[in-house]
């Protein structure tokens, strides 16, 4: 059984004890502060169940590609992103159904001198394809 | 004036609440995203202020912040950008024309918006965020 089939049917958390599981520690103490925010501030907001299973079982599923910064959206999207590329970010939403929102830039300067820069919204695997440049 | 674009050349602060600032400080796409009932993200205008230096300027929205009320946090942060950059970085890579007005409140006259994008407009976000390096982000409480 695949680690993200747990988390489908998971609480927020069984879900943090999954990610140390699959040792992403970084990622579950990071999910673990934003819910505590989300509890002690009423200027921030939680990330939507659905949404938090989706990244999860995301980021066990995608270990390799090293974790990310993790925030929220104002809506209560969980975002994943990665600076790798000096001015760089690429920027994933999870947006709770089979769908991934994305978008990177190579930032002021651009990569290797040319710029780069991608959006949309597509399932994981297509997202991936896509969004690949930014994660190499 | 209400409505009046700001120059090119000056700059705006955006507060990052915690949950949008990363390990290193910076702040994520997330600090420049709208909530899907918002037309327009909420900046202070630095150069409104007459101060003499950033510091000083990002001085004065503290206190404007905490005039009005609103409990900023320690692990927060203002990242501020130049007007004229942020137009001309989401024109040229996301093709959208942004406006950035004066928009001032009763307890905030310094207060501007940054509007011409949606909620689910990620790469704009993304390449705010992308214009902010460690100079430009300053600490939530002095």
């Amino acid at each position: 059984m695949r680690d993200s089939v747990y988390v489908e049917s998971s609480s927020r958390a069984e879900m943090t004890d999954a990610l140390r599981k699959a040792g992403l520690d970084q990622s579950a103490d990071r999910l673990a502060y934003l819910q505590r925010l989300a509890e002690e501030d009423p200027d921030e907001k939680p990330i939507a169940l659905e949404s938090l299973r989706q990244l999860t079982a995301f980021l066990i599923d995608e270990r390799e590609l090293g974790e990310p910064e993790i925030g929220v959206s104002p809506d209560g999207v969980a975002l994943a992103q990665w600076r790798d590329l000096g001015t760089g970010i690429l920027a994933m939403e999870f947006l709770g159904s089979e769908l991934i929102r994305f978008a990177g830039t190579s930032g002021p300067g651009g990569q290797n001198g040319e710029s780069l820069r991608v959006s949309g919204a597509l399932p994981k695997t297509r997202a991936l394809q896509v969004v690949k440049p930014f994660l190499s | 004036m209400q409505g009046d674009p700001l120059p090119d050349d000056d700059h705006v602060s955006r507060y990052c609440k915690p949950s949008s600032v990363d390990s290193l400080g910076l702040p994520l796409a997330s600090a420049f995203q709208l909530r899907s009932d918002e037309d327009s993200l909420s900046v202070n205008w630095l150069e409104s202020f007459g101060a003499a230096s950033v510091d000083d300027a990002i001085g004065r929205v503290r206190a404007a912040f905490l005039d009005s009320g609103f409990g900023l946090r320690a692990n927060g942060r203002f990242a501020v950008l130049d007007v004229g950059a942020a137009k001309s970085a989401v024109r040229a890579e996301v093709g959208l024309s942004l406006r950035i007005e004066h928009d001032p409140l009763p307890d905030d006259p310094s207060h501007a918006g940054i509007s011409g994008y949606a909620a689910h407009d990620l790469a704009v976000a993304v390449e705010l965020a992308a214009l902010v390096s460690e100079g430009d982000v300053y600490p939530a409480l002095a």
